[in-house]
């Protein structure tokens, strides 16, 4: 026993010794959630999972809420969505990316690229190609960082051998310098078309290609160009901000035809190549566009996508929460809040109706014999029980009427109240007022009236979209302006995770681009451009033609691409925001029509009531926001400018 | 007590005595016994020689070979020694007094056991029967108030939450020992920033022998990872010299309910909502046709609380064990069964259960040689409702749905009672429905298996050698077992389907694993000679463990089939798993030395390894040192002071490692990112690699200090113990800021730069007398203890700007502040300070000098409400304002006071527990009746109102009625949660928390000694008691918890105020 002992004492003494030596630690499995970058690299599947890491990186904001920071549409519940600024802190909703790390990734895999080339892991032609996606990333990164920022670092190389903390990282913070606002722009316009140089024609995919690159180019170029001619709207910004003086935040107006023509040139590429197509160019008829304007967003139209990403994963419980979000309450069956995207009215004025012939007559809707469609009631529409007999309304026989002769882009894209949509009526009603001429507003209400029992809100609870739960304004579910959004919602049913698709270039864009650049210009031709402008109507089956003014392009802008974050953009790069100084009598607010049942004449009639939207009333509990930009609130605040050394942003300085 | 003292030093008297045999003619039998009964193990010795023998279970001795000259010496740890002459006599009774400072024997301490007397450093030991006199579940709580330098806070009353909070003198959690393998198995944090450490608060209370807490440098033996301290257990073994085992049942009845808050009755109710919405310029709710039915009776409450709740929870605990042994081998095995029953009225959901079965053998195998076996099982059960709150503390969720819940609104459908009704809750659920097993769960499956093995060798060659062989392999299973569906929800009145609560149908499993492989040899070598006396202690050890963590889920669209993820739709699923295993390895050794019993000294080191760091930095030398002087063995105390017992100046000191960073820092490369779909339907992971190899990030150095006096005059009339201490935490790890440009786009390593300091001090006093057969004892603990950042690099060049910079610590404006050079947990809050005096009218608000909003001015503000400080002087309230406040989390300052008596078969002890130095947040927006829920408590009835019901608030001519606190107030719009400054935190909210609290009291009888031989029963005793009955606190606190970890809403659920009853019998 005690030998037996002894030996097992020398043999654990053995052991724990051994153990100094390192061996315990260095037969452990290690670290299991790391790969070496030699791993990576080695072969074509492990690039790809390093690309996918560049692509991630995109700040392409699918499926976001811009169009919400305008004045055409809002959060149902008010949410944070001001309309323009905060002076402080630059502008709500403009996207921003400061982002150095994906820089650094980015960088990196042209360099892990075009080693793969040399070693021969890729071919020459394969490195390129790859080295070219990721040059397309990083310029789309700039382009967000331009935009929002002004000028910045341009760095072009990963960075780790210049890292010596030793001497106070020296060559580091020499690189850190911005460099001004138009070396920047000409520098994303630059790597995009160096990227078109090296990206195939046909990309597989999502994958970017020569005429994602040139699509980028038209669109950064245009956004160059409208910042350098609307460089002095509204008075401009002061050259006294250190950041203006030394034109990190500065395009000078004589720029802008040469970024014009820049666009131009990108979107001819485009065009002149024939790989595109509006889809449903020549409908028959308004019913075939509305199918087709709706199609197009269920499924990807080739001939229209130039680039753009897929929620489809393959995996069924992953997608964004979008379509479960803004469907109609009466499609949904969840216990989230939905119904969140409310349109209002401002913007469904703007959307022409057809006449006899398909010519586009003004569509503002009508409410009023006496056509006086600019009043407002505050948004508790308390006012309204006591003034509404004194008011010519329309009285409409069916609640969708002022609504069916609209544009088909409107109907494609827009839920009104009794529009048809998956296989449901889409009842947005506020309020009735009964026979006894009692007013029932944001609440529950019924009369029975020759047999048949009208309700409040349209239906019964439950099955309503519009209004209801009005008063609690952060967790009612259904629309609050009157309207609902409708471009993206799958058509069939509500879906808890969305995996659609999305264009975040198509060929009427590249079109509109096209057009905005010949009429701001006089660059390229004109002829064209019209033709193009008259295009995008001719698909939404207006027969008419429409000259060619900015006025016209930015009109057909707007309704061509609404809701898909280009009117927030449109806004911004025109520096064409409201400012309550320099426009004083102009009324920045959100509005909405309600739809109130009219049971006083015994048969139901509609009439329909324009107010103000709570979120932006303050007697209704709104939010006060100053609402003014001030021209330098166009750039926003550059988060570590002290340790960096940068000049901060004017509004920041 | 006395009992247990015998088992527990049986051991230690047998070895004490040696047993030879001389040529004699007679033999005598001894029966020992104090005033409780037979005395186990107690030495008889001949007096002159060497003859003698131990008591037996019965306390019996026989002693053969003595002649009627002898004198017998009986002698036993804890008792005086007692002597009588043998005569004629051949059966000897005697009765053992008490000595109370022989009690003090030895203690448990790193690798060993030292005499008490001879300790330098700071180890505070606990008896068994100090734990188990405050009957709770898990240990942690039940050492409440009884350890001077532990500092554990209660989070609340949920079952099996095990949420106390545990920190040793402020560092943090300490390290867990079992048995002598650490067996700390990593703080969970289940409730926000509340630490337990499963392992141990899960032990079974009744097998524990004895605890130690090393709370200074002594706890270094333990190398990396001992930096908090070490909480050492051991669980009760065999014993020898007994004929027959001792069997032992004893068991806990508790039936519990937390203080609840009051609500107001229904018509006050409608009518304070009423008033609510008042102030707020809103509609009101109710008319007066409904305040008038709520009065007289027609229109009915529906009670949410007694609904959902039951009238008190239950819980049981059944422990059975056996104890004895032969020559040949000892045992203790034990049983324990405990199942805790929640407050909540819950079908199926809120339980928890425990069963525990514990085995110690000795055997002897040989002469010199023995070996112990230890071997542990622990299952437990239990069921939560399956919802994922963010605090993951579900209990406190239905707290707050239950505030949430329509008073109006009865839970179930009028005539249809299997129908839940809809709340309008956001989200949509039912507070019925979400506690329905059926409906929903998370079930949790623990299994925990331990297997000790030690062999002990003292060679007769080598006098004073002991070797030791331990292994260990612990094996851990956690399974957590989790369904979801959608239900749905019905309108009271008319049974329509209205929506749904709930998530969507599916079910998860989650499976963890872990193993733990654990060896040490060990030498001990112990020398006396003169007044000398040397200890010394070599060892070497290491732990390797395994773990593996597995999920899979999947959804079951809409039908919901079996609760099995095959039963699932495979099409949506998903799963997740990882692996990692872990290695440590020490060499250590310590020497003690002792002079004269009065000049002590011990130097001990560890070089300490661990698998975290890169090769050559893996190894590290860990030494301290210790000092003691018993003063009280000088001659010149001995011959001039007898009363004083015992006086010992310690001082100790000595160095640790805090482990900074993670794992494998020190190899950068490639992580799963973010993933991009380059073709429709198939995802295409990304890998990133955002980091710089981190080979210069080592653990921080902890040096410990701490200077003590104990004492002990007048044989225990007043004894005690003083420590001052402190801990320099160097090193800890931080980044620079503003040397590297942000372009560079990775993370700076970190490096060892920043450090800390905790210091504090503790004390503890004690007085224990006996007058006539009433024995009574009084403790008294306390213990204060702060943290203070010394230097934070990322923070060294931030200026205070603000008194927010000043003071704030977790609430950063403007991208800059600093908590240097700040006791840190003086600032774990913030709030306003207070101007005096609050706004009695409305001219008074619309001229107030000071604004409480910058944009919105005094738009939101009420009567009533208090003036906060300008701190400034900008004439605007601002986040530059703010104050500090102390933190809502384990106070800093605890004290305990833990006193009892026993008097004839009576015995009685309770324990007090308080804090101080702790706050209580009320956000009243997030709190009943103010406009957060549909619930109001009886406190807020004391508040700024108008004198008649309905009056104008607005109009200036009204009347009001002042009260504590102002004006109720329902948010205008529900988007804006918060109306300005209405309830920002500031000195009226933020409320000061002390409290002292009778955390446990216990009666016991011991029947009489005739009346339980009679029945076969060796002793029994009936007990009953109670927790948490009396707390004494701040009175505006009302319907909280002082104690309770507060959830941002403040709706914890409250300790548990129980009443327990049981028996214990040995037979």
């Amino acid at each position: 026993m005690k030998k037996l002992l002894y030996i097992l004492s020398a043999l654990v003494c053995l052991s724990l010794t051994f153990t100094s030596c390192d061996a315990l630690f260095d037969n452990l499995e290690g670290d299991l959630s790391k790969m070496s970058g030699e791993d990576m690299a080695a072969s074509e599947a492990g690039i790809q999972r390093l690309l996918a890491q560049v692509y991630s990186y995109i700040p392409m904001n699918a499926f976001g809420v811009e169009d919400q920071y305008t004045m055409n549409a809002c959060d149902s519940h008010g949410g944070d969505y001001g309309f323009n600024s905060n002076p402080y802190y630059g502008m709500y909703g403009i996207q921003t990316f400061w982002n150095w790390s994906a820089i650094r990734t980015i960088n990196q895999f042209m360099v892990i690229a075009e080693d793969a080339g040399k070693a021969g892991t890729l071919t020459e032609n394969e490195a390129k190609a790859y080295a070219a996606e990721a040059r397309f990333v990083r310029a789309y990164c700039y382009f967000v960082m331009v935009r929002n920022l002004g000028g910045v670092p341009i760095i072009e190389e990963p960075l780790d051998g210049y890292y010596n903390p030793a001497d106070g990282n020296k060559e580091l913070f020499e690189k850190a310098t911005r460099a001004t606002e138009q070396e920047t722009w000409d520098w994303v316009i630059n790597e995009f078309q160096l990227a078109a140089n090296d990206l195939p024609e046909t990309p597989s995919g999502f994958h970017a290609g020569k005429y994602a690159a040139l699509g980028m180019k038209a669109r950064a170029a245009l956004y160059a160009a409208s910042v350098s001619k609307y460089w002095n709207n509204r008075g401009g910004i002061e050259a006294t901000y250190k950041a203006v003086a030394s034109k990190k935040t500065y395009m000078d107006p004589s720029m802008a035809n040469k970024y014009y023509k820049d666009c131009i040139d990108a979107c001819e590429a485009i065009i002149n190549s024939g790989k595109f197509s509006l889809y449903g160019a020549n409908p028959a008829s308004i019913a075939e566009a509305v199918k087709n304007l709706g199609d197009m967003f269920t499924t990807k139209q080739d001939c229209e996508f130039i680039f753009g990403r897929t929620l489809n994963d393959g995996n069924n419980t992953s997608g964004s929460a979008f379509d479960m979000e803004n469907s109609p309450a009466q499609t949904v069956t969840t216990n989230e809040i939905v119904g969140k995207y409310s349109v209002t009215v401002n913007f469904v004025d703007k959307f022409d109706n057809y006449d006899a012939s398909r010519g586009a007559v003004d569509g503002t809707v009508k409410t009023r014999e006496d056509g006086k469609e600019d009043l407002y009631f505050n948004a508790t529409l308390t006012r309204f029980p006591l003034e509404y007999k004194d008011i010519p309304y329309i009285e409409y026989d069916a609640i969708d009427e002022p609504f069916k002769n609209k544009d088909a882009r409107f109907q494609a894209w827009v839920l009104y109240p009794d529009c048809e949509f998956r296989n449901t009526t889409i009842k947005i009603q506020g309020g009735m007022i009964k026979t006894s001429g009692e007013v029932v507003l944001w609440n529950e209400g019924e009369e029975e009236v020759g047999g048949k029992t009208y309700y409040s809100f349209g239906d019964q609870t439950g099955n309503v979209s519009g209004f209801f739960n009005y008063e609690n304004k952060m967790s009612g579910s259904t629309y609050t302006t009157g309207f609902g959004l409708r471009k993206f919602l799958n058509p069939q049913s509500f879906q808890k995770y969305n995996k659609s698709f999305w264009y975040d270039i198509r060929y009427a864009e590249i079109l509109l681009d096209y057009a905005e650049a010949v009429a701001e210009s006089g660059q390229g031709s004109a002829a064209n451009a019209k033709k193009y402008l008259n295009d995008i109507r001719k698909r939404a089956a207006f027969t008419d033609e429409v000259d060619l003014t900015v006025e016209n392009v930015l009109h057909q802008r707007e309704l061509e691409l609404a809701f898909e974050g280009d009117q927030l953009y449109t806004l911004h790069r025109r520096r064409a925001f409201y400012d309550k100084y320099a426009d004083p009598e102009v009324e920045g607010q959100k509005h909405c029509l309600t739809p109130v049942l009219d049971l006083r004449s015994g048969s139901p009639k509609y009439i329909f009531v324009r107010s103000i939207h709570f979120a932006e009333d303050p007697l209704a509990g709104g939010k006060v926001s100053d609402y003014h930009t001030l021209a330098k609130s166009y750039y926003g605040r550059i988060s570590d400018y002290s340790v960096n050394g940068y000049e901060q942003n004017p509004a920041d300085e | 007590m006395k009992k247990f003292l015998s088992f527990f030093l049986a051991t230690a008297c047998l070895l004490l005595s040696t047993m030879q045999l001389n040529a004699q003619t007679k033999s005598v039998r001894v029966n020992v016994a104090d005033s409780y009964g037979p005395v186990v193990g107690a030495a008889v010795q001949v007096k002159g020689t060497t003859i003698g023998a131990a008591t037996d279970m019965d306390g019996n001795a026989t002693v053969t070979n003595v002649t009627a000259q002898s004198v017998l010496v009986i002698s036993c740890i804890g008792y005086t020694t007692q002597e009588v002459a043998v005569g004629n006599l051949s059966n000897i009774s005697i009765v053992l007094a008490e000595d109370a400072e022989m009690l003090e024997e030895t203690v448990l301490v790193g690798y060993g056991t030292q005499k008490k007397e001879s300790l330098t450093s700071a180890i505070s030991s606990v008896r068994a029967e100090e734990v188990t006199q405050t009957k709770q579940n898990d240990v942690v709580t039940a050492l409440q108030g009884k350890v001077p330098g532990l500092l554990i806070r209660q989070a609340g009353g949920t079952p099996g939450s095990l949420g106390a909070d545990i920190s040793l003198r402020g560092y943090g959690a300490p390290l867990i020992v079992i048995d002598g393998v650490v067996r700390s198995n990593g703080y969970s944090n289940r409730n926000k920033g509340i630490n337990t450490d499963t392992e141990f608060a899960q032990l079974n209370p009744e097998d524990i022998e004895s605890i130690s807490v090393l709370k200074d440098a002594s706890a270094s033996i333990y190398g990396l990872g001992a930096a908090n301290g070490v909480i050492m257990v051991t669980t009760k073994k065999g014993t020898t010299g007994t004929r027959k085992p001792t069997i032992n049942y004893s068991n806990v009845f508790s039936f519990g309910r937390p203080k609840m808050p009051q609500e107001v009755g229904i018509a006050d109710y409608l009518k304070m909502t009423n008033e609510m919405y008042d102030v707020a310029h809103r509609a009101r709710p109710y008319t007066d046709a409904d305040i008038k039915a709520a009065e007289n009776g027609t229109l009915q409450n529906f009670s949410w609380w007694d609904a959902a709740m039951k009238h008190h929870s239950t819980t049981q605990t059944h422990n059975l064990s056996v104890r004895g042994g032969t020559d040949a081998m000892t045992y203790f095995i034990s049983g324990s069964f405990n199942d805790d029953r929640s407050i909540y009225d819950s079908p199926g959901n809120y339980w928890y259960r425990r069963y525990t079965l514990r085995g110690n053998f000795t055997f002897k195998l040989a002469d010199d040689l023995t070996m112990d076996y230890q071997t542990s099982f622990r299952g437990t059960s239990s069921a939560d409702p399956a919802n994922d709150d963010v605090y993951n503390e579900k209990s406190n969720m239905i707290f707050n749905y239950i505030a949430y819940s329509d008073r109006l609104t009865p839970a179930t459908v009028k005539d249809n009672p299997n129908h839940y009704t809809y709340q309008g809750l956001s989200p949509t659920e039912n507070v019925m429905a979400m506690m329905n097993h059926d409906l929903n769960y998370t079930d949790k499956r623990g299994r925990a298996f331990t297997n000790t093995v030690n062999f002990n060798y003292n060679p007769h060659q080598i006098k004073g050698l002991r070797l030791m062989l331990q292994g260990a392999y612990d094996f851990n299973y956690d399974g957590t077992y989790t369904k979801k569906t959608r239900y749905p929800l019905y309108d009271y009145e008319t049974d329509k389907l209205m929506g749904y609560g709930g998530d969507e149908n599916s079910y998860r499993e989650n499976v963890r694993e872990r193993e733990r492989l654990y060896g040490r040899f060990q030498a001990n070598y112990s020398k006396t000679w003169g007044k000398h006396n040397l200890q010394a202690m070599v060892a070497a050890e290491m732990t390797k463990m395994n773990t593996r963590n597995q999920t899979s889920k999947r959804l079951f669209g809409d039908f919901f089939t079996k609760p099995t993820v095959s039963s699932g739709l495979s099409s949506a699923q998903q799963a997740e798993g990882s692996r990692t295993s872990t290695a440590t390895a020490g060499y250590l050794a310590r020497v003690n030395y002792e002079y004269a019993s009065k000049y002590l000294v011990e130097v001990m080191g560890r070089y300490d390894g661990t698998y975290i760091y890169q090769k050559g930095h893996r190894w590290g030398f860990f030494p301290s040192y210790s000092l003691g002087w018993r003063i009280s063995e000088e001659p010149f105390i001995k011959n001039n002071a007898p009363w004083i017992g015992n006086l010992k100046l310690r001082w100790s000191d000595g160095k640790t490692g805090l482990t900074q960073g993670a794992a494998y820092a020190y190899l950068s490369g490639y992580t799963q990112g973010s993933s991009y779909v380059f073709d429709d339907g198939s995802l295409t992971p990304g890998f990133v690699n955002n980091e710089i190899a981190n080979t210069i990030l080592s653990w921080a150095d902890v040096r410990m200090m701490n200077a003590g006096i104990d004492w002990n005059l007048w044989r225990d009339k007043f004894s005690g113990t003083f420590d001052i201490f402190q801990r320099m935490t160097k090193g800890i790890a931080g980044r620079s800021s503003g040397s590297t440009p942000t372009i560079l786009g990775v993370t700076e390593p970190q490096i060892n730069v920043d450090s800390r300091v905790n210091a504090g001090m503790e004390l503890s006093l004690s007085h224990r007398n006996r007058i006539g057969e009433f024995n009574y004892y009084v403790t008294a603990t306390g213990t204060i203890s702060r943290t203070m950042n010394l230097h934070i690099e990322s923070q060294a060049t931030s200026k205070y700007y603000s008194s927010m910079n000043y003071y704030g610590a977790g609430f950063i404006m403007n991208g800059s502040a600093s908590t240097q050079n700040r006791w840190s947990d003086y600032h774990g809050l913030w709030k306003y300070g207070l101007e005096g005096g609050r706004y009695t009218s409305w001219e008074e608000i619309y001229n107030s000098p000071v604004k409480l909003e910058a944009e919105a001015g005094m738009q939101n503000t009420v009567l009533g409400q208090y003036k906060l400080w300008d701190w400034n002087g900008d004439g605007f309230i601002t986040a530059h304002d703010v104050q500090y406040a102390w933190p809502e989390a384990n106070p800093s300052f605890q004290f305990g006071l833990n006193m009892g008596f026993n008097w004839k078969n009576w015995d009685f002890n309770m324990v007090w527990q308080g804090a101080t130095m702790t706050s209580k947040i009320i956000w009243l927006l997030h709190t009943f009746g103010y406009g957060g829920y549909n619930n109001i408590y009886t406190m807020y009835l004391d508040r700024y109102h108008v004198a008649v019901q309905g009056a104008d608030p607005y109009d200036p001519t009204t009347e009001w009625i002042p009260g504590y606190w102002p004006a109720l107030m329902k948010s205008t719009d529900a988007n804006n949660w918060r109306p300005g400054m209405y309830d920002a935190p500031s000195d009226f909210t933020q409320l000061d928390a002390t409290y002292f609290r009778l955390k446990s009291f216990e009666i016991g009888y011991t029947l009489p000694k005739n009346i339980t031989s009679k029945i076969g029963m060796r002793s029994a005793r009936v007990y009953v008691g109670g927790t948490n009955w009396l707390t004494l606190t701040n009175k505006k606190i009302g319907a909280y918890d002082p104690e309770s970890a507060a959830a941002m809403q403040s709706n914890t659920m409250p300790v548990m105020r129980t009443v327990t009853m049981g028996i214990n019998v040995n037979f």
